[in-house]
């Protein structure tokens, strides 16, 4: 910590910027592959029903109902729906996703040629095909490119909402910066993906204006654009290690939380992968690179899936798409066991553990040492001001108070029995990202907000965890899950079987707040070393 | 030549469009059908290269039943002119006229020689107009086009429907007299639907009067003068003369 390298601007920016081409290509590659694939799908559908109103109605009917579903809940629901994570998810509800714009533009445009020049087409002795590939698609080409134009601005845009369910995307940036306070990783994603939807948005314009006034050298130079501009995006990564062969190798160190896959040394013989998980938030971030910096050190090689969500990572687990990951007893006993009241710490570890293995021959290894739990904070001065020390208190005072939490717990059971238990009913309920959660708090906006009990802000903030006498939360002690295949590698289980019982709260709570914190902060890897260093180095 | 034998036709459950049809247009000749709005014209001419098919009776094209041919060769094989012209907007004049000949499978040079030869004929000097497009010209210009467009592959029959109706008086004498000329030199086949009866009797060879679904005169320009049948027809020739006489009285008063 003492040696912490100086963050100047130039340093946080070209640290982010290192990550760009391997993100923008990620992203690209899934944009293009989309709309590319709604527009093979779309265009065709389209044909077949508009001259049929009935199908007609009904196809714009259903897309136009996938529409309605918000990018991100339709991205999520695919992860269950294909039973895989990451690619496949992404890039089908990002084709659905498009086809609207294309479908509904390829219909108007079909039905808006003139109804003399089909009679003609007709009269003339045209087959049906050649008067849709001679006549009545050529008319309604500029309406199906306006219709394309807005797909792929769509689609540049949604595909940042990849990085949740596991596509690395330019929103590797944006949901990795918001977790951990980087403003300039979140500028970096926004503007590179902004700067990717103008650009081709510009040279669809062009094609656009071209086919219209029927000029062939601005219909070849806008697609010669758009190709490359997807070809440099997608060989971004190729391009960049080749000029810059020698700094690349320092880059890659100063690492940045939310990017795609970091190699790792492979000085291993093994040649499998082990594919390391992170949900969305600090602590994952820093215990991913705990992880694979010891199975680094153990010859093995890593690549890491971050910002998943949280029963995103778990299937991802049990589906093998990733091998290792931190879960918290609590989450697994409520959420999938769907477990009621909640039992003591050690009971809900040798329950879980028992229900993992024998339900999904997953392996928990151990428990890390420290609990990650749920538990309701106030600002120190207004809880004395009230005089609530713990939840009884508060359940008194909580009509005149407003309630901040994250997306998660209101869906939670153990939120459902809390506020029974107490009677808690707040005047007011406000979800946040969890970044924004504590800023509402010190702002004053919101009186009480669910914390997680190993949160650095909470002693950088000076704030007070309200007890819990009626053990309404259940512990949420950090485990290291295993894949079934991980389990049976005893390379990977040796590097990580001194990872158990080796991290008290405190020091996860300061190694948070190092990377948490507004000034001279320091990045994930750089807070997993800390840990690290207090880990005997169990060679078995 | 072109024959309908007792056609009738008529949309699912409504009235018949066509009762009872007969009648005959020999090789060479330029024939009008000749009807107010509705009266089933351009059905009738759809019928002849089965654009729509009879729901009762026969339509034949030299002798050959139209339902025993294959309908896509069939059209190829008719030219046809439409009144709202139905150019395509998307090609240039060339490539408009070059449809049938490309659809027929003609050689690429046979085609362009064939284009060129259009185009002047019809008055439209290729050097200027074959790299234009539709909207870059008058009606009666674009009319011109779509008479090439139906001449290019050589047909041997014409159908035209209301071919002058959208045109200026002046176009369209001028058109009506180049294509009668064409239609003799060529030596075509044509049926013409049109609703006026000075074109009717001025243009063809023969007229047939369709009214009610049913053809209510079958003769020659002078026949039809002679003795018109009665109803619309009458009172069109009557408004006809009627003017032809009041411009005369005023041409003797200045």
């Amino acid at each position: 910590m003492d040696r912490s390298p100086q963050q100047t601007t130039a340093g946080i920016w070209s640290r982010e910027l290192a990550e760009l081409p391997t993100l923008l290509s990620a992203h690209v590659r899934i944009s293009a592959l989309a709309a590319a694939l709604a527009v093979l799908i779309g265009v065709p559908a389209a044909v077949l029903v508009a001259r049929r109103p009935r199908w007609r109605a009904a196809v714009l009917g259903v897309v136009g109902v996938v529409q309605t579903i918000p990018g991100l809940a339709l991205l999520a629901l695919m992860v269950p729906l294909l039973g895989a994570f990451g690619f496949w998810p992404a890039l089908s509800a990002l084709v659905l996703y498009a086809l609207l714009p294309i479908v509904r533009n390829t219909v108007t445009g079909i039905g808006g040629v003139d109804a003399a020049v089909l009679e003609a087409a007709d009269g003339m002795g045209m087959t049906p095909g050649q008067r849709l590939l001679g006549v009545e698609l050529p008319l309604a080409l500029p309406v199906i490119v306006a219709g394309v134009r807005t797909a792929v601005v769509w689609t540049v845009g949604m595909a940042t909402l990849g990085t949740p369910v596991g596509q690395p995307s330019l929103g590797s940036y944006i949901f990795g910066g918001l977790q951990t306070r980087n403003t300039a990783a979140v500028l970096v994603g926004c503007a590179a993906a902004a700067l990717l939807a103008i650009v081709l948005d510009a040279l669809l314009a062009l094609l656009d204006a071209s086919l219209g006034r029927r000029r062939r050298s601005g219909v070849w130079l806008s697609l010669g654009g758009v190709l490359a501009v997807v070809g440099g995006a997608w060989l971004a990564p190729f391009f960049a290690s080749t000029a810059a062969a020698r700094p690349v190798t320092t880059a890659t160190s100063a690492i940045n939380p939310a990017r795609e896959a970091a190699r790792e040394p492979a000085a291993a013989a093994e040649s499998a992968v082990v594919h390391v998980g992170a949900k969305t938030f600090t602590e994952q971030y820093i215990l991913a690179s705990v992880i694979a910096q010891r199975l680094g050190a153990a010859g093995q090689r890593t690549e890491r899936h971050e910002s998943l969500g949280s029963t995103v990572a778990f299937d991802a687990l049990r589906s093998g798409d990733i091998d290792v990951y931190v879960e918290y007893t609590g989450t697994i006993w409520s959420s999938y066991m769907q477990r009621g009241a909640p039992e003591s710490s050690w009971r809900t570890l040798a329950s879980t553990s028992a229900w993992l293995a024998e339900r999904h021959g997953i392996r928990l290894l151990g428990p890390l040492g420290f609990e990650n739990a749920y538990c309701l904070a106030m600002r120190r001065e207004r809880a004395e001001a009230l005089g609530v020390r713990d939840l009884r208190a508060l359940a008194s005072h909580a009509s005149e108070l407003a309630f901040g939490t994250d997306y998660e717990l209101l869906k939670r059971p153990e939120w459902t029995r809390l506020t029974e238990t107490y009677g808690l009913s707040f005047s007011r309920t406000v979800t946040y990202d969890p970044s924004f959660m504590y800023s509402a708090l010190a702002s004053g906006d919101v009186d009480v907000i669910s914390a997680f009990s190993s949160d650095g802000r909470i002693d950088s903030l000076g704030l007070v965890v309200l007890d819990d006498p009626a053990q309404a939360f259940p512990p949420y002690d950090a485990v290291l899950l295993l894949s079934p295949r991980a389990a049976e590698s005893d390379a990977i289980v040796g590097a990580l079987a001194p990872l158990v019982g080796s991290i008290p709260v405190e020091r996860m709570r300061r190694a948070n707040e190092i990377v948490d914190r507004s000034e001279g902060r320091q990045t994930p890897e750089q807070a997993a070393h800390w840990l690290l260093e207090n880990v005997p180095n169990g060679e078995p | 030549m072109i024959r309908f034998e007792h056609v009738e036709q008529r949309y699912a459950a409504s009235r018949a469009v066509l009762s009872d049809v007969s009648f005959e247009l020999s090789r060479g000749q330029l024939g009008a059908l000749l009807g107010a709005s509705g009266s089933g014209k351009t059905t009738a001419l759809k019928l002849v290269n089965r654009l729509l098919e009879p729901s009762g009776g026969r339509v034949s094209v030299d002798d050959r039943d139209v339902l025993a041919s294959d309908p896509i060769p069939l059209r190829r094989s008719i030219g046809y002119v439409f009144q709202r012209f139905g150019l395509f907007p998307h090609m240039t004049l060339a490539e408009n006229v070059a449809v049938g000949p490309r659809l027929c499978g003609w050689r690429a040079s046979d085609i362009t020689a064939r284009t060129r030869e259009l185009l002047a004929l019809l008055g439209l000097p290729p050097e200027t107009y074959a790299a234009r497009y539709p909207r870059e010209l008058s009606g009666g210009q674009q009319q011109r086009v779509g008479l090439a467009r139906a001449l290019a592959a050589r047909p041997r029959i014409m159908l035209m429907d209301e071919p002058f109706g959208a045109l200026d008086v002046v176009t369209r004498a001028e058109l009506q007299v180049s294509y009668r000329r064409l239609h003799d030199e060529l030596g075509l086949t044509t049926l013409m639907v049109t609703h006026d009866v000075v074109e009717a009797l001025l243009l063809a060879d023969r007229v047939f009067v369709l009214h009610d679904g049913q053809i209510a005169f079958d003769g020659s320009p002078r026949e039809l003068l002679a003795a018109p049948p009665p109803g619309a027809v009458t009172r069109l020739l009557e408004v006809a003369r009627r003017q032809l006489g009041s411009l005369e009285a005023l041409a003797r008063e200045t």
